[in-house]
């Protein structure tokens, strides 16, 4: 999404250049916040020396083995819920598309409730997030399977409405019937979302899917844009839409699954950051893939900062956090949509 | 209309299009049964007959829409099966019954759409690319208004728009369902001739129409379906001969003729009562 020299002006010109600038300064400034504060407030100074190695063993600890790997979750999570959301929006032709709409992430929170409730999660390392993972793959292939045949994006929002109720009511039971307060707490709690307490394991646990869920979505790109004409013009155009539908379904897996696998449910993020980037950049699909992965990314990384510094004493959950930001947002966005007649 | 800039011609025997026995079976019903018509380069073809007759469904399977259950489709010479979507989709440009859009792009924007068979990067066209979408908003006339979004148009505006779509992909071959059906009787005429010369610069044009005295007017030839079968084709004073249209229609019509052009319209109900005085004074 690059502005290159010589390059027509478009339809509502100049748009590019500013809010890239901004979001790359609102970046940078994010990754410095993130880093400097917590419960020990650092310096611009200490952060660098920090980063370099060369601050003092407690300083390094903080911001290399605590904050920064948080920072890169913050940063990788967002990314693959805001390219999620907005690519979820272009291929259903649907601005109410959100990246949990067709089930993988009530699926991974139901493989991350499993793991707790059975006390997996604390006898095998890592059992949460890999079983997380498992199925958030494993229900997108059955959403695939149930929808072998039909074309249309009606059944497979059905089909995924569906099939996220069903691990939803499923994750109900488990803590309906969790055993002592303390479980259906902990279940609680992590259904929430949060970035408390990862490690670089984490990150490298979830970037390597998020990564190849962003690039399975960005693959399809144009098929989007041919999307905005319907699905048989699309056909039209040269697409098959049969392979569009694995690859999107498989990339929302990964990058979906993944997050939730590490983070728990962060709700919102993925239905609001493309709309933001719509009133930016215009409504071309194709257009707002990479946009919604970057502000999601500076988004996300934004909340965690606010929950650390919020005076509490319960830590604020990330997921509340987003939610409770993120939906008079959105009201306020679709009020000034509707002011410009968009 | 003066066209500034010109789409590149087709070449050779690219924008022939051969239909031998095609059968179609949409659910259970048999939509189209043994349909066989040929036609060449530099032909506007109009596709007539009732509702349900099959003409929509005939385009959508040239455009491998619909899956045929016997027979064969050919463009320029080569069969379906031998196209990959994406030749195919360089080969035969498609504009469907009523097209809408999703988002409210710009008018450029959506032109635009129609190069992405041709594959380029993302975002910026290629140079040839980006000539043809300027050369097909300005056949199709809506260069002036290439910056606003779409759905700010006129309904004569908007099928402009989506009928510079369907040229800038510069296809040998074009298919349009119903280009007129929403439109005013200026912008019906305008439509029509801006087919019209698509199909003299060496296109293959193929047209499903519902009124006749357009397709009687612009089309070289027609084509009649009439329950998934073909009936007549050939010209038009042959195809609608007012026997034929009662049959398949059922309708009688008025016919004649201006300027050596011939004229029809659809007048009476074939089943309808016997007319009544006023309406005997108006056919004379």
């Amino acid at each position: 999404m690059s502005t290159k020299a010589g390059e027509r002006p478009q339809a509502r010109g100049g748009f590019r250049l500013a809010p890239l600038a901004g979001l790359a300064a609102a970046g940078l400034l994010v990754v410095w916040v993130s880093l400097a504060t917590g419960p020990v407030a650092l310096g611009a100074g200490d952060v660098l020396a920090a980063l370099l190695g060369r601050a003092d063993a407690l300083t390094n600890t903080i911001v290399l083995e605590i904050r920064l790997p948080r920072l890169l979750l913050a940063l990788a999570i967002g990314a693959g819920l805001g390219c999620a959301g907005a690519a979820l929006q272009g291929y259903l032709r649907n601005p109410l598309a959100e990246p949990a709409l067709l089930g993988a992430s009530n699926a991974a929170a139901l493989g991350a409730v499993i793991a707790i409730y059975y006390g997996l999660s604390a006898a095998v390392p890592l059992a949460l997030p890999l079983l997380a993972c498992g199925f958030a793959l494993g229900a997108m292939a059955l959403l695939l399977l149930l929808t072998r045949g039909s074309r249309g994006s009606l059944g497979l929002i059905l089909s995924g409405i569906a099939l996220s109720s069903v691990f939803g009511a499923l994750i109900s039971l488990l803590l309906n019937l969790s055993p002592n307060p303390f479980a259906a707490m902990e279940i609680a709690f992590w259904l929430l979302g949060s970035l408390d307490d990862r490690s670089f394991t984490h990150v490298a646990l979830a970037l390597p899917p998020i990564l190849a869920g962003l690039a399975l979505l960005l693959w399809d790109r144009r098929a989007f844009d041919a999307l905005s004409l319907g699905e048989e013009t699309a056909q039209s155009l040269g697409f098959d839409l049969a392979r569009v539908r694995v690859r999107v379904i498989g990339g929302v897996a990964l990058a979906v699954g993944a997050s939730v696998a590490v983070a728990g449910s962060i709700g919102f993020l993925g239905l609001v950051v493309p709309h933001m980037a719509r009133l930016w950049l215009g409504a071309r699909p194709s257009r707002l893939l990479l946009p919604s992965a970057a502000l999601g990314a500076v988004l996300l990384a934004c909340a965690d900062s606010l929950v650390r510094v919020f005076p509490s004493t319960n830590e604020l959950k990330l997921g509340v956090v987003t939610a409770l930001v993120g939906a008079p947002f959105l009201i306020h966005l679709l009020h000034a949509m509707h002011r410009t007649g968009r | 209309m003066n066209a500034p800039l010109c789409l590149p011609p087709p070449v050779g025997e690219a924008g022939s299009l051969a239909v031998s026995g095609l059968s179609v079976t949409l659910g259970t019903r048999r939509v189209l049964s043994g349909i066989s018509l040929t036609a060449g380069p530099g032909e506007m073809i109009g596709l007539i007959g009732p509702n349900g007759a099959g003409k929509s469904t005939l385009l959508r399977a040239v455009c491998r829409l619909v899956e045929p259950e016997a027979g064969e489709i050919r463009v320029g010479g080569l069969p379906l099966r031998a196209l990959s979507r994406r030749a195919l989709a360089r080969a035969v440009a498609y504009l469907e019954q009523g097209q809408s859009l999703h988002w409210p792009l710009s008018v450029e924007e959506v032109v635009a759409l129609g190069r992405l068979p041709h594959g380029g990067r993302v975002g910026a066209l290629d140079p040839e690319g980006a000539a043809d979408v300027e050369a097909a908003m300005a056949r199709a006339g809506c260069t002036e208004y290439r910056a606003r979004p779409l759905d700010t148009l006129s309904g004569g505006e908007k099928a402009r728009v989506m009928l510079a779509r369907v040229l800038a992909t510069a296809a040998p071959v074009m298919l349009v369902d119903e280009p007129v059906a929403s439109l005013d009787p200026y912008h019906q005429l305008r439509m029509m001739e801006l087919l019209r010369d698509e199909a003299r610069s060496g296109r293959l044009v193929v047209c499903v129409l519902h009124d006749l005295a357009l397709a009687a007017r612009f089309c070289d030839r027609l084509v009649l379906l009439a329950g998934g079968r073909l009936v007549a084709s050939g010209p038009a004073g042959r195809v609608l001969a007012p026997a034929r249209l009662e049959a398949a229609f059922g309708v009688e019509t008025l016919q004649g003729a201006r300027d050596g052009e011939a004229w029809v319209l659809p007048w009476r109900r074939a089943d309808a009562g016997p007319p009544s005085p006023a309406e005997t004074t108006a056919t004379l």
